[in-house]
């Protein structure tokens, strides 16, 4: 065995190009998986991470269902005999540029003396010195360009508050983005006093806290938080997380392609081994050391890289996870070992089974065999890959059509893209010899007919490439179509000419009454929001004619709901909300309400993409008897035709200095920012996909280029110049490229249903309509026909300036 | 040496040496020969004599270290290397040991690619007469993997001769036949050779073939001898 493995050692060593390739397509797709999934645990971890670097991890959380608490509570509890250490604290996010912030408001002389962040004397003073002085992060502060001692504006409960940065962490990651401060000064600056979002204490002193707590408040344990976190962010995981998946899948491809290239270098050298004695065992034993070698030196690689990307994505993410969950996350990955092994593992195994087809070859070859053509190879036979793709289709069908699960689906798109991988081989080798039959006698014809006989070095890189083409080109119309439906949804909801709101949060109802009196405003429309938990929302609506009919009805509505409504008789629920609870039409729903649970059936269900957790819609009047608050986050006003809108804005100015107003143009082009910013990492997961299949179809063409170099030796000693055969090769790459792409236009159909009829309801709740941007296959076709072009260049390089009587004396 | 217009292949005084690690070998040492038009000439022997190096220095595909290789009046170091390219096309015709077919095409497109390289419009009647002579015609539709030895290299010797060329070098044309076959397809390349007044230069280190041949030299330790 020794022997063989120098046999091995000297054979990977004399081909370095081959081993670069294949350690390149391992590291490659094992890093998109780790990068992903880092940034997972990033999401998962960002609800917690600030509020457990201040309390530790072990803490309980009081928090009042439905609405803040009322600072008193800290006050009785704190005074009471034998109280644990509380941590009073405000939590709002704050806008800095277009970095999203969490604001984290505390009493420092709360911190206890053992707690995980004891803050020093003149941290303290630093934290209380001056009304708008705050803490953050070192790195934070290196991120966004600061430093101690700046003065930064940041917008938050819709006002732009000004805040001194008087101190910094250091080597706190879990502080990142995040701001510290006095809680009574933040209370004040945000216009909410009295006010707290929550009470920290120790995990062990729930019996005492059970005994002491006021009725209708609960306390969520550090374990109920991340398994919130984790069912608020799942369908944006799972998405994230199958996509790179896929990308590992496309990296395996590159591996089973170099793999097999090797053997086809070795099979003389198998087949003399074989010859004088080496069992099968013996080389099946050497073939997979050698690919769990190449794999996990691959995946460390990868594993290295991964979380370099992980950060890089976590940038992309931060914005979606805080507009769409509320997540504010730390900018660094806190990779674990864990997950690094899990991953280490995945690879190893994935890459096993990706050689396996080229292990069963290995073992077939003949003892004594001396050609190093790949003729002999073990292939599906027909009839085997048509009950395979089949099935695999049937099944994947199945999957997608039956089940309501969201992994159901996932593994049903899975099959079907794995019933493409086997297919796109032959489909795109008929589309080779369609060409090479249209122009037989031209270079392209002549070069393409090459490509044709090396089906079985090609499929795999043709697979890669249609699937991560379609892949892309899927998502892309998915994201396209999905942008016209939110578009649409804006618009038509968007139906006032005019949105208020006050820069000091809140909306009191005497503006609200004033408005109402005013000629030049025919009617009022308003919304006041309220978080229920879980991120379900509860919305409260005035309601005049223009504004109810900007409902979209997927269920229900008409007058006869808006009357029940209007008097309370009843409630309309958002299309996610309907679905993540299978709500039907006439079903009561259950609003917690402080001392009560209010009930009432569900009269409507209506498109809304604004929240994926769902939100339920009351009319303002019955919201504001059962919850006793009066104000209103944002008014809409209907005008009266051919008003003058300077002098409203200018007769609203004078009304008060903290009015803001802003178009529904303005509101639509800040809700489509939202979306696109949201779809960013899915657009670079894309990218890093395609980018790996561009790896594949390299390492496929220099595979052909070693393997048939003696046919493109024997076409330079027959008179082919250097040019011609870089132009020979350079078709073929073209070539390849242009029927991966052709194969990537049913595929990319197929992507894009699935996504929007099957992935997005089930991830999100929300539906969305199948239409057919086709700008995807503009931009993709011509840009994989460049890529083709440009993954020839090296290979065509590389093949061409290969001295021919060399390669001919060597063969012969 | 006959003179440049008669002449089809000249090597005067060519070196040719290999490094192999830290030495260098001298394969081919001061070697002078001349071809004339419709000669034919045997280089015989032993592996690893620099019978095939010489063949490739005459084809242009490799360059001497020193020393002057004319083909078709033309002085190969003078030229640049697509040009070379251009008048091997153009006037030489080869034919390999292992044959050296393109297994992705069909035998015809395997006899027509010198005609496509060349630009060449495909004279049927020459292509007819020439498979014919082969006895080739009903392998035209097949791919060579399912071609025997001696009927590729019959493919071979048809490309090699398809666009007339003024020399045609053969590479133990016989080195991977067996006995009886290769006996069948000498006794063809003697005839087509001489048909088509092909001028020949053979490496070889079957007597048969070399028989073949007006004259044959013996080349030994780089240096060519008469014997």
């Amino acid at each position: 065995m020794r022997l063989l493995i120098q046999f091995s050692r000297r054979f990977l060593y004399r081909h370095p190009g081959q081993l670069l390739l294949a350690l390149t397509g391992i590291a490659a797709g094992v890093a998109v998986v780790t990068g992903v999934a880092l940034m997972r645990d990033v999401l998962m971890q960002s609800l917690d991470a600030a509020a457990e670097a201040l309390s530790g991890t072990d803490s309980v959380r009081i928090e009042q269902p439905g609405g803040p608490l009322d600072e008193r509570l800290f006050a009785e509890l704190a005074t009471t005999s034998g109280a644990p250490d509380l941590i009073p604290v405000l939590r709002t996010r704050a806008r800095y540029g277009d970095q999203i912030l969490e604001w984290l408001a505390i009493d420092p002389l709360s911190l206890s003396e053992g707690g995980p962040m004891r803050l020093s004397g003149p941290a303290t003073g630093a934290l209380v010195g001056s009304e708008r002085t705050a803490m953050t992060s070192q790195r934070t502060l290196e991120r966004l360009g600061l430093e101690v001692g700046d003065r930064i504006s940041v917008r938050a409960g819709g006002a732009d508050i000004e805040l001194e940065l008087t101190a910094a962490f250091e080597q706190r990651r879990e502080l990142d983005n995040r701001l510290i401060m006095d809680l009574a000064n933040a209370q004040h600056l945000l216009g909410r006093q009295g006010e707290l979002s929550w009470i920290e204490a120790p995990a062990d002193s729930r019996d005492w806290l059970e005994a002491h707590l006021p009725e209708g408040l609960v306390m969520v344990d550090s374990q109920q938080r991340r398994d919130s976190a984790a069912r608020l962010t799942q369908g944006m995981r799972t998405n994230l997380t199958a996509l790179s998946l896929l990308g590992l899948a496309v990296g395996l491809f590159v591996v089973h392609a170099v793999l097999s290239f090797l053997l086809v270098q070795r099979r003389r050298q198998i087949g003399m081994a074989r010859a004088i004695g080496v069992t099968r065992g013996q080389l099946g034993r050497l073939m997979i050391g050698e690919t769990l070698v190449l794999a996990g030196l691959g995946a460390l690689l990868g594993l290295v890289l991964g979380t370099w990307l992980a950060d890089q994505l976590v940038g992309l993410v931060r914005a979606p996870a805080a507009e769409l969950y509320g997540l504010v996350t730390t900018s660094h990955v806190m990779p674990t070992w864990p997950v690094y092994g899990l991953i280490f593992l995945l690879a190893l195994g994935a890459a096993t089974a990706s050689t396996a087809s080229v292990l069963r070859a290995a073992l077939h070859i003949p003892p004594g065999l001396l050609s190093r053509q790949s003729d002999g190879q073990v292939t599906l036979s027909r009839p085997v890959r048509v009950v395979l793709v089949s099935s695999l289709a049937v099944a994947g069908l199945v999957a997608i059509i039956f089940s309501a699960a969201l992994a159901w689906v996932l593994i049903g798109m899975f099959l079907l893209l794995c019933a493409c991988a086997l297919l796109a081989p032959t489909l795109g080798m008929m589309l080779i010899r369609a060409w090479q039959r249209f122009r037989p006698l031209s270079l392209s014809g002549r070069a393409l007919g090459m490509l044709g006989a090396a089906r079985q070095r090609l499929g795999p890189a043709l697979a890669a490439l249609s699937l991560a083409l379609g892949l892309s080109a899927g998502i892309a119309m998915m994201v396209l179509g999905f942008r016209v439906a939110v578009d649409d949804w804006v618009e038509r909801l968007l139906r006032a000419d005019t949105y208020v709101t006050l820069s000091q949060g809140r909306i009191g109802p005497e503006l609200f009454d004033e408005l109402a009196e005013w000629p030049e405003i025919e009617s009022l429309s308003s919304v006041r929001q309220r978080d229920l938990g879980e991120g379900v929302n509860l919305a409260a609506y005035d309601t005049p004619d223009p504004a109810w009919q900007g409902f979209e009805w997927m269920a229900g509505g008409g007058e006869s709901a808006r009357e029940a409504f209007l008097t309370g008789q009843g409630v309309v629920v958002s299309e996610p909300l309907a679905r993540h609870r299978n709500l039907q039409i006439g079903e009561n729903i259950d609003i917690p309400v402080p001392d009560q649970t209010f009930s009432a059936p569900v009269v409507g269900v209506y498109r809304d993409y604004a929240s994926d957790r769902g939100t339920i819609a009351i009319h303002n009047s019955i919201y504001r008897e059962l919850f006793d608050d009066p104000y209103r986050d944002s008014i809409g006003l209907y005008l009266a035709d051919d008003i003058d809108r300077d002098a409203l804005d200018a007769r609203l100015a004078e009304l008060s200095d903290a009015i803001v107003t802003t178009d529904r143009h303005e509101v639509r082009r800040q809700t489509l920012a939202v979306f696109d910013r949201t779809f960013r990492i899915t657009w670079a997961l894309a990218v890093l996909v395609g980018i790996i299949a561009a790896i594949a179809l390299i390492s496929a063409l220099l595979a052909l280029g070693l393997e048939r170099g003696r046919e493109y030796a024997t076409l330079r000693a027959l008179g082919l110049t250097r040019g011609g055969l870089a132009r020979w090769v350079m078709v073929q790459t073209t070539g390849l490229a242009a029927a991966a792409a052709v194969l990537a236009v049913p595929i990319s159909l197929m992507i894009h249903a699935v996504l929007s009829l099957a992935v997005q309801p089930r991830a999100f709740g929300w539906s969305v309509g199948f239409t057919l941007p086709i700008g995807p296959w503009l931009v993709l076709i011509p840009l994989a026909l460049l890529a083709g072009l440009l993954a020839g260049i090296y290979p065509a390089w590389k093949i061409a300036r290969r001295d021919p009587a060399g390669m001919l004396k060597g063969s012969s | 040496m006959g003179t440049s217009s008669e002449r089809v292949l000249a090597l005067d005084d060519v070196s040719r040496r290999f490094r192999t690690g830290s030495e260098t070998v001298g394969v081919l040492e001061g070697l002078t020969l001349s071809l004339e038009r419709g000669q034919r000439l045997a280089i015989m022997g032993a592996s690893g004599s620099g019978k095939t190096t010489l063949l490739h220095l005459a084809a242009g595909m490799d360059r001497p270290d020193s020393g002057r290789v004319e083909l078709a009046g033309q002085d190969l170091a003078s030229l640049p290397e697509p040009d070379i390219t251009h008048l091997r096309a153009r006037h030489v015709g080869l034919v390999f040991q292992d044959f050296n077919l393109i297994d992705s095409l069909s035998v015809r497109e395997n006899i027509e690619l010198p005609l496509w390289l060349n630009g060449l419009a495909i004279d049927r009647d020459r292509l007819d007469a020439l498979v014919g002579l082969l006895g080739i015609e009903r392998l035209m539709a097949r791919l060579p993997e399912s071609l025997s030895g001696g009927e590729k290299q019959r493919v071979a010797i048809a490309r090699a001769l398809i666009h007339q060329p003024d020399l045609l070098l053969a590479d133990e044309p016989t080195g991977s036949l067996d006995q009886s076959t290769a006996e069948t397809v000498l006794e063809l390349f003697d005839r087509v050779a001489r048909e088509t007044g092909a001028t020949l230069l053979m490496v070889t280190h079957n007597n048969e073939a070399a028989r073949l041949c007006e004259r044959t030299l013996h080349l030994r330790h780089g240096v060519l001898h008469a014997d």
